[in-house]
């Protein structure tokens, strides 16, 4: 078990070079207590050798910031559930109770998991999510083949013979996926509200607004709902927005986190919140593009790396 | 100035409406073609989407029914033996099937057996159906329904139900697991109860699944037909009364299946509900086609289905696709109606037999069309050979500027073999050897044009109802895209002006502005939004550029077909992976497929390919099929196919079958076991 | 016929006027159809885009030129209302409320932590740096009641009574919150900077939604950790937006093509300032309440000789 005063890390040993973000501020702090860092294995692809090549750097700096061999857990990126929840459970179940999620690099079917089962865990007193921003994304596409929506793991419906949703929350993000194909499991009468990233500027502005017409449709300019604003970088006004727009958790909502990830962290807490009545819906990347994410940003020389503080003193600030 | 929507916005609307749009939206044109869902016996709806598979289904819902009797309207199905029925239904997607996989044990790590869940998975839908069933007949309940109840064949009561729910409840299919219910609430709740177990079971919010469950799991269909008879033995519904069980998103357990090397335990289990070949209920399958095709084995048995004694196929693509006689196409009467009831619902006021006509007249004719590219600079259209004598160059020149259509005849003609002379022997004006050939001009009009337009550097005009019709490919969803964007064109060239509701004529040219945003929409953005799309993507794109190589150096015109490409069915057999990928294009509409009868002396059974019409545009490919497609063989489309780094150059060595399917079957076709790890080899 | 509409019949330009032309709908629609200035009818200037955009591409004689404007109106970062509104929003909620939260010495796990926060804000002066921040819209969006001044200091730096300024703040401010929309080389606000560093003792933060990487390596040098003054925008534009004047080995195409209709407007027009109001760079930014001066003049500038894609409000009645 870490001593009092440290804090365990899961993260994940990636491709992406943000993905030591944390480890490395922390590190000169000497802060860090015990880790479980996953390394996902994605679907072979065009991309495969580059993404092992990257993956074996980073690993090997990591190892320099401390990782150890035996602190990481390799997952198959479809993976079926019960491995991750064994992974995540046995770690937090010795766990001092101060844990840094680092959501910087693990793909969102795991760090939803991650996140509920933290939140669930009565040993866990004090959480915050960690995320670092990278220099920038690849102009390709980000990722390569992704498999039919379907609800993430955890995350599925509650209810014997589950409502219709009664309203549709977007994030824009870019990762394609297929609406109409989430319009035909429900009514087409469901209104659809949509999250757009602002800040940042320029470029993701431009390719924001174009990965509406993605999701959209072209020509469908009219149906596209006036997109809400906010910040790229913050999870609390974005869980303050999902608030308003179910009516303080009364209405049904099923979200789409395509956005960046502390968007896709205010829809994890609002799935996890107790009492709610709402489904995420998601579209896995079998694999991803090697320049998923380029570098990793730096201010006066220290990794850009955002915290969240989700629980502290065992108080769930966002519950 | 007036702000004018697109009456085309939201085109998902054609295929999945809700109940209360229903009654102004739907078109009955379809339902004659799809009468088997009416009749008795299993019914599997195959269509690609845009098809009305899930429109179709939603047909057979108690609150489409409903709406349309609130609504005071005719429901589209007019026989009353046909409208003597109730359904139950099952969403795969919606009712979370993936969610299965999740707890599947993986190198020794807790959890299920792969037999286990396929067990609990059919467990799960047999409950799933009979708490639908049960709910939709609660819903009878309401006192406005008694003509309904009358319709269909229906006598409940709040106490019928009661009476009846005793009957169900110790029935020895449930294994005593609902043993002591006294009334229709405790039913309910009870089967209730069993499904939230699952779901908390396999969202891990227990540890556990009961022993009781464990030990009381029901064999498929097994429960819902007891249910059925039970009910018609109650006289709660007649027994001439159909009960239609729907299941919609097959191919989600085939995505399940794939994603956890879970080889294809779920689609036999739902095979067995149709082996059973239960009179007491029949059932209705919505898929695509990939998944009905790839797996054909029952569960726990070495049996297979077969169509016509299992079950009927509707291919809804087949239904609605172009047909030699062009007086049988149902296809355009079906889109005429959609067309005409969009613009009423926005406010137009369009002449219902002929909306479409009205607004995008009819195809330019093509000699005009060939005028249109060439333009000014006549001479650019043709390609002439260095060594042809001058005069038959000048006399093409000069017939260019008058008709180029005829003047690329002539020059493909003189490529001709034994046509040479003609070169020399410079026929009169319209005295023309090829003119008099009138199939031979038929056949390479579209070629002819594409010629022209390319050495032109114009883009490639389709225009009128019969070439958006052909577009479509019979596909609904296809043609409201081409509306919608074919619209928008509009709206942008007349942004700035007046505009009215009054019903316009769209000039050709915003008509082919239209129907290229259209096709590249679909290409660019519809095909890698699916599953497995970028990888469609790129074998879609491969395989057009391909054909538009050929098509476009083809300066004699001698293959007008080489839109299109055949190989034998000899040949996909030996080769599954690339079958496979063919297949799944063909399973999404990219490519659309039918026997082929070979032209060649060895009669060897063929199949032939098409790309979707609607992605002729993007190719610049005639979307037309005439003459005889390309003869090719699995060994060079791999050629062809090896830069997508999807499949090989060379087929792989045969692989041991997977072990995760229950039948041991190296010969199944099945796309997602021993071929994934052959995905992006590059 | 439109110029757009002419290009569509060729082949080789197909696909590219067929993507742009989808993707200025949406922005059309739902950013640029926006502008204020266009709000109400002008004479002699279109208020539908696509309209105005036919006149301004024939501004341009060739064909090339005219093509290398269409596609710069792909990078164009319109700012729009709602995006305004998000900035206010950052700029106070985060950015601003952290600086206090840190010059105040609050803690985040300190229970009482908001309570005291709202009453260092109830001492903070929030004020514009010009008169082009609508500061009305900052108090209203961001639930700013008191204190009921709000001079903008560059008016004050010009006609103020620094005694009476001092007296205001010592009596009741202990912050001092300095917003401004948008600021390209910094000129505009030096005459406000000189007179905050020349009289004001309190801690300062001069906060910029908007500025250009000139104006931002000249504020850099007004933090100074020791006095208290810190210089934090809210968006830093990047190259994207910028159309440096002076060509530069490592210009990306895009840059090299926007210069190019910059200096084909220079040479139609003999403008001798084309890249905007400042010499050496102009940016690629309209807001939708006007077009900063520092924009490239051919996207505002409109006279006999030339019609503006987005009209700066003050030339609008040139004629």
């Amino acid at each position: 078990m870490s001593t009092p005063g440290e804090w365990d890390v899961i993260g994940a040993v990636s491709f992406e070079e943000r993905c030591n973000g944390t480890l490395e501020t922390m590190h000169k702090s000497k802060k860090i207590g015990r880790k479980l860092f996953f390394r996902i294995n994605d679907q072979p692809s065009m991309h495969s050798e580059k993404i092992y090549e990257k993956t074996q750097a980073h690993y090997v700096v990591a190892q320099k910031l401390g990782l150890q061999d035996n602190e990481i857990c390799d997952l198959d990126i479809m993976f079926p559930a019960g491995v991750a929840v064994f992974a995540v459970n046995n770690f937090l179940s010795q766990s001092n109770g101060n844990v840094i999620l680092d959501i910087s690099c693990l793909p969102k079917r795991l760090f939803f998991l991650c996140l509920k089962l933290i939140l669930s865990n009565k040993n866990v007193k004090n959480l915050v999510v960690s995320y670092s921003i990278p220099e920038s994304y690849t102009t390709e596409p980000l990722a390569l083949d992704t498999d039919p929506l379907s609800t993430l793991p955890l995350f599925g419906p509650n209810e014997a013979r589950p409502s219709d949703p009664q309203v549709i929350i977007i994030d824009v993000g870019y990762l394609p996926f297929d609406l109409k194909a989430l319009r035909a499991q429900f009514s087409s009468r469901i209104p659809e509200k949509v999250l757009l990233p602002f800040p940042p500027g320029p470029p993701s502005f431009q390719r924001n607004w174009r990965f509406l017409l993605d999701i959209f449709g072209e020509a469908e300019t009219q149906v596209i709902p006036e997109p809400i604003r906010v910040d790229a970088r913050d999870v609390s006004y974005a869980f303050d927005v999902i608030d308003d727009i179910t009516c303080a958790g009364t209405l049904r909502a099923c979200l789409m986190p395509f956005g960046p990830k502390p968007h896709s962290l205010a829809m994890a807490l609002h799935l996890i919140r107790p009492g709610n009545k709402n489904q995420a819906q998601y579209t896995q990347p079998k694999a991803y593009h090697y320049d998923y994410s380029i570098g990793l940003k730096r201010m006066n020389d220290m990794p850009e790396v955002y915290g969240y503080c989700i629980k502290i003193n065992n108080k769930n600030l966002y519950e | 100035m007036i702000k004018i929507s697109n009456p085309f916005a939201e085109s998902t609307l054609t295929e999945h409406i809700a109940a209360e749009d229903f009654v102004t939206i739907f078109s009955p044109v379809i339902l004659e073609e799809a009468s088997a869902l009416f009749h008795q016996g299993n019914v599997v709806l195959a269509g690609t989407p845009g098809t009305g598979k899930s429109m179709l289904l939603a047909l057979l819902k108690p609150e489409t029914r409903i709406a349309y009797f609130r609504a005071n309207a005719d429901f589209p199905v007019t026989q009353p033996e046909q409208r003597k029925f109730i359904s139950a239904g099952i969403n795969l997607t919606k009712a979370g099937a993936q969610d299965f996989g999740h707890r599947l044990a993986v190198d020794g790590i807790a959890g299920e057996k792969p037999i286990d869940l396929t067990l609990f998975f059919a467990d799960f839908f047999n409950y799933y159906l009979v708490f639908d069933l049960l709910k939709n007949l609660e819903t009878y309940l309401d006192g406005t329904l008694s003509q309904l109840q009358n319709e269909k064949g229906l006598h409940i009561s709040a106490q019928a139900l009661d009476q009846v729910a005793k009957k169900i409840a110790s029935a020895s299919c449930w294994f005593e697991y609902l043993d002591g219910i006294i009334n229709f609430s405790e039913l309910i709740k009870s089967i209730d109860r069993r499904l939230t177990a699952y779901r908390s079971y396999f969202n891990f919010n227990t540890d556990e699944l009961s022993d009781e469950i464990r030990s009381s799991k029901t064999a498929i269909g097994e429960p819902i037909a007891t249910v059925v008879s039970i009910l018609r033995g109650e006289r709660i519904i007649d027994n001439d009364t159909s009960v239609f069980i729907r299941v919609d998103q097959v191919e989600e357990l085939y995505h399940l299946e794939a994603q956890y090397g879970l080889g294809s335990n779920y689609r036999q289990v739902i095979n067995k509900a149709l082996a059973m070949r239960d009179k007491r209920v029949s059932y209705r399958l919505g898929m695509r086609h990939y998944a009905l095709e790839a797996e054909t084995h029952v569960f726990g048995t070495a049996s297979r289905l077969e169509e016509e004694r299992d079950f009927f196929i509707i291919n809804l693509d087949n239904v609605l696709k172009r047909i030699e006689n062009q007086k049988n196409w149902r296809f355009p009467t079906l889109a005429n109606d959609i067309f005409a009831r969009r613009l009423e619902s926005a406010g137009y006021f369009p002449n219902k037999d002929s909306a479409v006509r009205d607004v995008f007249g009819v195809p330019m004719p093509r000699d005009e069309l060939a005028v249109k590219y060439a333009g000014k600079a006549t001479e650019r259209i043709l390609d002439l050979d260095q060594d042809w004598p001058v005069a038959w160059k000048d006399f093409l020149k000069d017939l260019a500027t008058e008709a180029p259509l005829s003047a690329k005849f002539g020059e493909a003609w003189a490529r001709q073999r034994g046509k040479a002379d003609v070169t020399v022997n410079i026929p009169h004006k319209n005295e023309h050897p090829w003119d008099q050939k009138r199939w031979w001009v038929k056949e390479r009009n579209e070629h002819a044009l594409m010629l022209i337009a390319s050495k032109a550097g114009q883009r490639l005009i389709w225009s009128g109802d019969i070439d958006l019709y052909e577009l479509s490919g019979g596909n609904v969803h296809v043609f409201i895209a081409v509306c919608r964007h074919i619209w928008q064109a509009w709206l942008r060239s007349e942004s700035g002006n007046t505009v009215t509701h009054q019903l316009p004529k769209i000039d050709f040219s915003i008509q082919a502005t239209g129907v290229y945003d259209a096709s590249r929409s679909w290409f660019e953005k519809v095909i890698p939004h699916g599953f497995n799309g970028s990888s469609r993507q790129r074998i879609v794109r491969e395989l057009g550029e391909w054909m538009v190589k050929r098509m476009a150096t083809d300066k004699a015109m001698s293959n007008p077909g080489h839109n299109g490409f055949s190989i034998t069915e000899e040949d996909l057999a030996n080769d599954t992976e690339l079958a496979n990928w063919l297949n799944l294009a063909t399973g999404f509409g990219d490519l659309v497929t039918r026997p082929h009868t070979t032209k060649l002396r060895d009669r060897k059974l063929r199949r032939k390919w098409y790309l979707n019409p609607i992605l002729s545009p993007y190719f610049r490919l005639p979307h037309v099929h005439t003459k005889e497609p390309i003869y090719t063989s699995t060994v060079e489309l791999r050629k062809v196919l090896s830069v997508t780094s999807l499949i090989g150059e060379v087929k792989p060595q045969k692989r041991s079958a997977s072990k995760s399917s229950v039948h041991d079957d190296a010969g199944q076709l099945n796309l997602f076991n021993d071929n994934q790890n052959n995905l992006g080899k590059s | 016929m439109r110029i757009v509409e002419e290009w569509l019949e060729a082949q080789a330009t197909q696909k590219e006027i067929s993507t742009l032309s989808n993707r200025y709908d949406l922005y059309a629609a739902r950013l640029f159809n926006d502008y204020e200035p266009l709000i109400t009818s002008v004479a002699d200037i279109h208020r539908d885009f696509f309209a105005r955009l036919d006149k301004w591409l024939r501004n341009f004689p060739a064909e090339n030129d005219r093509w290398n404007a269409f596609r710069l109106i792909d990078d164009i970062f319109f700012v729009g209302r709602h995006e305004l509104n998000e900035l206010y929003r950052v700029a106070f909620d985060q950015i601003s409320c952290d600086w206090l939260a840190s010059q105040a010495g609050l803690k985040f796990d300190d229970p009482n932590f908001t309570h005291k926060l709202d009453d260092v804000k109830s001492r903070t002066w929030f004020c514009p740096i010009t008169d082009s921040l609508r500061i009305n819209a900052f108090r209203h969006i961001n639930h700013l009641s008191s204190p009921n001044y709000f001079p903008d200091w560059n008016s004050l730096a010009k006609f103020g009574c620094p005694k009476k300024i001092l007296d205001y703040i010592a009596e009741h401010i202990d912050y001092l919150v300095l917003v401004e929309d948008f600021i390209g080389t910094g000129t505009q606000v030096e005459d406000a900077i000189k007179f905050l560093e020349q009289h004001i003792k309190i801690p300062v933060l001069v906060l910029p939604l908007i500025i250009c990487p000139t104006g931002d390596a000249k504020l850099k040098g007004f933090t100074d950790i020791a006095s208290s003054r810190q210089y934090r925008p809210v968006l830093r534009l990047m190259n994207d937006s910028i159309i440096p004047e002076m060509p530069a080995a490592g210009d990306a195409p895009k840059t090299i093509s926007n210069r190019s209709v910059v200096e084909k407007y220079r040479q139609i027009t003999k403008d001798g300032k084309p890249y905007g109001f400042e010499a050496g760079f102009g940016s690629l930014v309209v807001m939708h309440t006007n077009c900063p001066n520092n924009t490239i003049k051919p996207i505002h500038a409109h006279t006999q000789k030339w019609s503006a894609l987005f009209p700066r409000s003050k030339r609008v009645k040139a004629s």
